[in-house]
């Protein structure tokens, strides 16, 4: 083992191998679901009732409501354009309002209120859309019963947003398709167009191979993990801590990456095994989205202790002392897989022998 | 054309599809992956606000259990009780009205009223409920605003009877399961026509018709047979059955001349996952108007996908028959013509 040797096949695997499809698609994907995950979780899921709004006069309810941070208003500028918007379900409710709206209310005429309703509105949506407008509707008229009312929350956690309970999913892939599949179809790649069998009558070793590829692996998945945090938002002040555990998830990917590539002889079988392992892989991630399942079944997958760390520092602003039976285990389980991996090297150098 | 030669074409090429152990056993864990997903995910979907209230002093402010549309509240026995229904979301709120909400009222006070969220609960959400309960004591305060409201409900109501996130996702299931097919079958005849496979069997009695229509027959085979496993063990054919498996048999069709046209621009495994990939991404947009109703505009009816998922979806999730698919039907009979007709063309010109 040389660790020339290693740098100069490293260096070759930049230049050939971030042109193959996988290295593409290992960079864009998390890309791509990042930018996803923003456009769609920010707005279109965020759980906030939408309202449209056309109002035929100039009241100061769309105002009030407008600033309510905890609905989704837009204007229109005709009935129509309303009534179009909710039959395809863009809003919950729309509501017009009558030319002399705030006059009628202050003079305590009756009020008359025009609202579609889109048909698969939820129940609980029409009637919180309700008394938000019924809310605004008093604030103008002064009519509030003299009661203060005391929110209490009880519990120990803060709920997830969408966003957030999605994040985990994406930085996983962004560690293990970079770290799994790139090591794994290099490695294959080579061996269909038997560029393997070439290097290796040179004095270049199967386990400088198999580092060189791993450390290219390691190098995206840690670069992906980091800029995936960044635009997610989620890296914090333990900077040091998160990049530690980001390179540790970055290594076990790559052994099993290796260890796949070591088995598979096509390519056609090593993609079908990396759609299978996503299964396993992103299990946790899976988890985190789904509330219904039972925490204790993300600690079954391996990937738990990559993940579960980053996201107590990134999200609960946890510290090594929160993490360190997470990190003391990952540890466990990739020296476990360096072991693996360094048998499979060893026994796929005595088959090319 | 010879049916033998044909059936002899269809099984060879089935043979080779499982052969690969990989690609016959990640057929099988697909569709098992997204079964145990269906039915991990919420059998209906609970639109109702649950309000529990505690309130001991003030007998006759709410002595019966409410359920209207919308809203439900209901009488717990002691605070702690209030409480824990609201930590293991029984309710989504609890209102406890204090023991001397009279007296300060009488005096003229303003009475402390506590609301208790679970901390699950968004803040956003929190504060809409908290404005609900607000209004909800301006009612029983008698302090109701002079409203008419001229409710008009676009489309079905479904309030009350909302189609639950997993039917939603069923044909959107379906639909992802014929476009993995896809690359499955255009990666076979790619990989055939590299290996010169195509052009022996182009020497034995077997003309080209006999090929496309076994290779098609088998692309369909292979798409058709998995969306219907899929719809049967999630019980989603259980109304309209001849037309959900007419559509899902179109869109095998439309997806199998789709896979002749990529295995027709693609040289290896490689360039079929890459554009494949491009096509899913455009075949997939029509699925969000179905997971996000909101997000459709109209313009997706360009996408020929639209016509299989659309159809699926008010089969399967609004029980809309032959008459209110049928121009869906028509669209994708049309559509399916023209992707057959270009995947055999582009193929032919490339064993040519």
């Amino acid at each position: 083992m040389s660790i020339r040797r290693i740098f100069i096949l490293l260096a070759k695997e930049f230049k050939y191998g971030s042109r193959s499809y996988f290295f593409i698609f290992a960079v864009a994907a998390p890309l791509g679901l990042t930018l996803m995950v923003n456009l769609l979780f920010g707005s279109f899921f965020s759980g906030k009732p939408k309202i449209g709004l056309y109002d035929q006069g100039d009241s100061r309810i769309v105002e009030s409501l407008s600033g309510m941070d905890n609905i989704d208003l837009r204007k229109y500028s005709s009935e129509d354009e309303l009534k179009g918007a909710v039959e395809r379900g863009a809003h919950g409710v729309g509501i017009v309002l009558q030319e002399d709206f705030d006059s009628r209310i202050k003079n305590n005429d009756p009020l008359g209120l025009k609202v579609y309703i889109w048909g698969e509105c939820l129940l609980k949506d029409r009637v919180v859309i309700g008394a938000a407008v019924l809310h605004q509707i008093r604030s103008i008229s002064g009519k509030n019963a003299p009661v203060k009312i005391v929110p209490v929350t009880l519990g120990a956690e803060n709920a997830a947003s969408w966003k957030d309970r999605l994040v985990p999913l994406i930085v996983l892939m962004a560690i293990f398709i970079s770290g799994f599949a790139v090591p794994a179809t290099s490695l294959v790649d080579e061996k269909e167009k038997r560029t393997i069998g070439a290097v290796l009558t040179t004095p270049a070793t199967q386990y400088d191979i198999f580092i060189s590829k791993g450390l290219m692996g390691i190098i995206v998945s840690v670069l992906m993990g980091v800029m995936i945090l960044i635009l997610n938002q989620a890296f914090n002040v333990q900077l040091g801590l998160v990049i530690i555990i980001l390179f540790l998830g970055a290594i076990m990917a790559c052994c099993i990456g290796l260890s796949v590539g070591a088995f598979m002889n096509s390519m056609a079988s090593t993609y079908s095994l990396i759609k299978g392992m996503g299964i396993v892989l992103y299990g946790p991630g899976m988890v985190n989205v789904f509330p219904q399942i039972p925490k204790w079944v993300g600690k079954l997958f391996p990937t738990y202790y990559v993940i579960n760390p980053l996201m107590e520092i990134s999200r609960k602003g946890g510290s090594w002392e929160t993490v360190k039976l997470d990190v003391l285990t990952l540890s466990g389980i990739i020296i476990l897989f360096i072991v693996l991996t360094g048998i499979i090297a060893g026994r796929t150098r005595q088959q090319e022998a | 054309m010879s049916c033998r030669i044909i059936k002899t074409l269809i099984l060879k090429d089935l043979k080779l599809f499982f052969r690969d152990k990989f690609f016959g056993l990640m057929s099988i864990v697909t569709i098992a992956m997204f079964i145990v997903f269906y039915f991990i995910l919420p059998r209906a979907v609970n639109e109702k606000v649950e309000i529990g209230y505690y309130a001991p002093y003030t007998p006759g402010l709410l002595d019966v259990e409410i359920e209207e549309e919308g809203i439900v509240i209901r009488n717990v026995e002691t605070e702690d009780e209030l409480k824990h229904s609201v930590i293991s979301r029984d309710f989504h709120i609890g209102i406890s009205i204090p023991g001397d909400i009279h007296e300060a009222l009488m005096s003229g006070e303003e009475p402390e009223l506590f609301i208790y969220y679970s901390s699950e609960v968004p803040d956003e959400v929190k504060e809409l409920y908290t404005i609900l309960v607000n209004e909800m004591i301006n009612e029983f305060s008698g302090l109701k605003m002079e409203l008419t409201h001229h409710e008009i409900v676009l489309g079905p109501d479904m309030g009350g009877k909302q189609v639950p996130h997993r039917d939603r996702l069923l044909p959107v299931m379906a639909f992802m399961l014929l476009i993995m097919e896809t690359m499955g079958l255009a990666n076979l005849i790619t990989s055939e026509l590299g290996e010169g496979r195509v052009q022996a069997l182009l020497t034995t009695p077997m003309n080209v018709t006999d090929l496309f229509v076994g290779k098609g027959v088998t692309g369909v085979l292979l798409a058709f047979t998995q969306t219907i496993l899929l719809m049967m063990v999630t019980g989603g054919m259980e109304q309209n059955t001849a037309l959900i498996v007419v559509t899902l048999l179109l869109g095998s069709i439309m997806l199998t001349g789709l896979s002749f046209y990529i295995a027709s621009i693609s040289r290896d495994m490689m360039s079929v996952i890459a554009w494949s990939t491009l096509m899913i991404i455009v075949l997939t947009i029509p699925v969000f108007s179905i997971m996000i109703p909101g997000l459709s505009s109209g313009w997706e009816r360009l996408i020929p996908s639209y016509y299989v998922v659309n159809t699926l979806h008010a089969t399967v999730n609004y029980n809309v028959g032959w008459g209110g698919n049928l121009n869906n039907i028509l669209a994708l009979i049309g559509l399916n013509s023209a992707f057959i007709l270009i995947g055999i063309i582009s193929l032919r010109r490339k064993i040519a």
